[in-house]
């Protein structure tokens, strides 16, 4: 109260130091107001899905065949779905997703965390998967199991996906586990392969065209991301695949402890009834 | 002008951290003229005023870069009609803005990115006067991607860098992400990427610089973007700053 209430000979600074102090306890107050906004909608959305995992967990055993009608009952499942974990790996949160997209016969499931802890965890992350498969579905399938890395040397040819016993016909799915390497720095790779094609005579300037990028990069020969879920609260795909996910639906889920079978039900739902114009 | 209302609330926002940069997919204009039963030039129209009140509303903030999306390679595919009708707008607001001294008097430095060669060269003309015009402008910046996607974008830079690797200017060792960065149109990062009607998608825009944008998909058309949206998305960059 003295510093608003004292004269001062020069009054006019100490009214300007009044104004600065309220704007600021406002911006303040509005700030935190927010904060608990955000966080009184973030508890009832847990609330709301701790219940329905409860439910939906006595689902999974209960009523497979009702399950299963849901689900087929979707237009439209993507072909590729990729999952972006924003926070601490929880493996065993991570192979309930994993799990729920192999019952629906998702044919590539794309895992990023840009730290590369997943590549790391690897073989604990299938042991998990393998022994969830059957609480999501009666005839569960084996997935294949795929670590991007960079190309070596310059691909002229489309790779095609073979399965173990080196058919092109692929009827299982296949989980590819991504980092921030395959990201920007793949972008690098492939620019550097494509400088030393040139210098060598293989290729010619003109050649250097959209697919001759896309044949050259880690994810060669599968298809784009259609649908990627994030995890975590910053709101950012942190570096996730930038070429790829062009056109990709991208949804911000929260915490990864909180997507359960029903969410991610909603997500393919609403999926399934976007109409991409492709600029038209 | 402002209202008080809104003077008050920018000079309570201007308290926390202002986000820099703001990118913007102006996307919904067609759906705003289909609701109101107008043309769809007539919501492209609307589309400008509300990139206007945008400007305004973020120059007063302190924001030092807009970038907009306003005309994808894809949108060729559109009936010819309705492009030429959108080359013609264009050209008309930018003369406009030109004019009126909207960009001199807020000292907005305006640049053109995409492959401007597709362009009528009525519009090329129109583009190569406003940019030279406002080049030595210094408080804000305004980017707009016509005839852009980001994945050509990325093409032509590693066209670029291959060709200096062929002359000898480069080696292959020496390319980096911030080399092929440099032969961006901008590789200024936004802070936060914006895109309205709903719809949760980049369609191929700002793929490579907004990696690690915090991005924000409203569901509000073009049209309808305000003062209030703005100011929600200013605080929800707050909000993460803070957190």
């Amino acid at each position: 109260m003295k510093i608003f209430s004292s004269k001062m000979k020069d009054g006019r600074i100490k009214s300007v130091g009044y104004s600065l102090s309220l704007f600021k306890i406002l911006h303040l107050i509005i700030l935190f107001g927010f904060h608990l906004i955000s966080q009184i909608f973030g508890i009832f959305q847990t609330f709301r899905c701790f219940s329905l995992l409860s439910i939906e967990n006595q689902r999974i055993w209960k009523d497979q065949n009702e399950r299963r009608k849901k689900m087929e009952g979707l237009k439209r499942i993507p072909t590729h779905i990729g999952l972006a974990i924003e926070e601490e790996i929880e493996l065993e949160f991570i192979s309930n997703f994993v799990s729920i997209c192999l019952s629906l016969k998702i044919p590539f499931i794309s895992l990023y965390d840009d730290q590369g802890k997943l590549k790391e965890k690897r073989r604990e992350l299938e042991r998990l998967i393998h022994s969830k498969a059957s609480q999501y579905s009666s005839k569960p399938s084996i997935p294949r199991f795929h670590s991007l890395k960079m190309a070596s040397k310059y691909e002229r040819e489309e790779k095609k996906w073979t399965n173990s016993l080196g058919n092109n016909n692929i009827n299982t799915s296949m989980i590819i586990l991504c980092d921030r390497r395959d990201g920007k720095e793949d972008l690098v790779n492939v620019c550097k392969l494509i400088s030393d094609s040139v210098l060598n005579g293989q290729i010619e300037e003109k050649d250097i065209t959209l697919e001759s990028i896309d044949r050259n990069l880690s994810t060669s020969g599968i298809p784009d991301m259609e649908l990627l879920m994030v995890s975590g609260h910053k709101m950012q795909t942190n570096g996730c695949l930038p070429w790829q996910i062009r056109l990709t639906t991208i949804n911000f889920i929260g915490d990864l402890k909180e997507l359960n079978e029903s969410k991610i039900y909603k997500l393919l739902e609403r999926f399934s009834k976007v109409e991409q114009r492709f600029g038209r | 002008m402002f209202t008080w209302v809104e003077n008050f609330i920018v000079s309570v926002l201007k308290e926390g951290s202002i986000p820099k940069h703001l990118a913007f997919i102006m996307d919904g204009n067609r759906r705003f003229a289909k609701q109101r039963q107008l043309s769809s030039i007539s919501g492209h129209k609307q589309g400008f005023h509300a990139l206007k009140e945008t400007l305004r509303v973020c120059l007063s903030l302190g924001v030092e870069i807009v970038t907009v999306y306003a005309f994808s390679l894809e949108n060729f595919k559109r009936p010819e009609e309705e492009v030429n009708g959108l080359m013609k707008l264009c050209h008309k607001k930018l003369e406009e803005l030109n004019q009126s001294g909207f960009l001199k008097d807020n000292q907005i430095s305006v640049r053109i990115l995409g492959e401007l060669n597709l362009l009528p060269s009525f519009l090329r003309d129109t583009i190569d006067k406003v940019t030279r015009s406002t080049q030595s402008h210094t408080r804000a910046i305004l980017n707009v991607h016509i005839a852009y996607t980001s994945r050509e974008e990325i093409l032509r830079a590693m066209k670029c860098v291959v060709k200096k690797v062929q002359d000898g200017t480069i080696s292959k060792e020496e390319i980096t992400e911030e080399i092929l960065e440099d032969h961006l149109y901008s590789k200024d990062v936004p802070d936060i990427l914006v895109r309205t009607s709903g719809e949760n998608r980049l369609s191929d825009y700002l793929l490579w610089q907004a990696s690690s944008s915090q991005l924000s998909f409203l569901d509000v058309l073009w049209p309808d973007f305000s003062f209030w949206h703005i100011c929600l998305l200013v605080l929800s960059f707050q909000h993460q700053k803070w957190k």
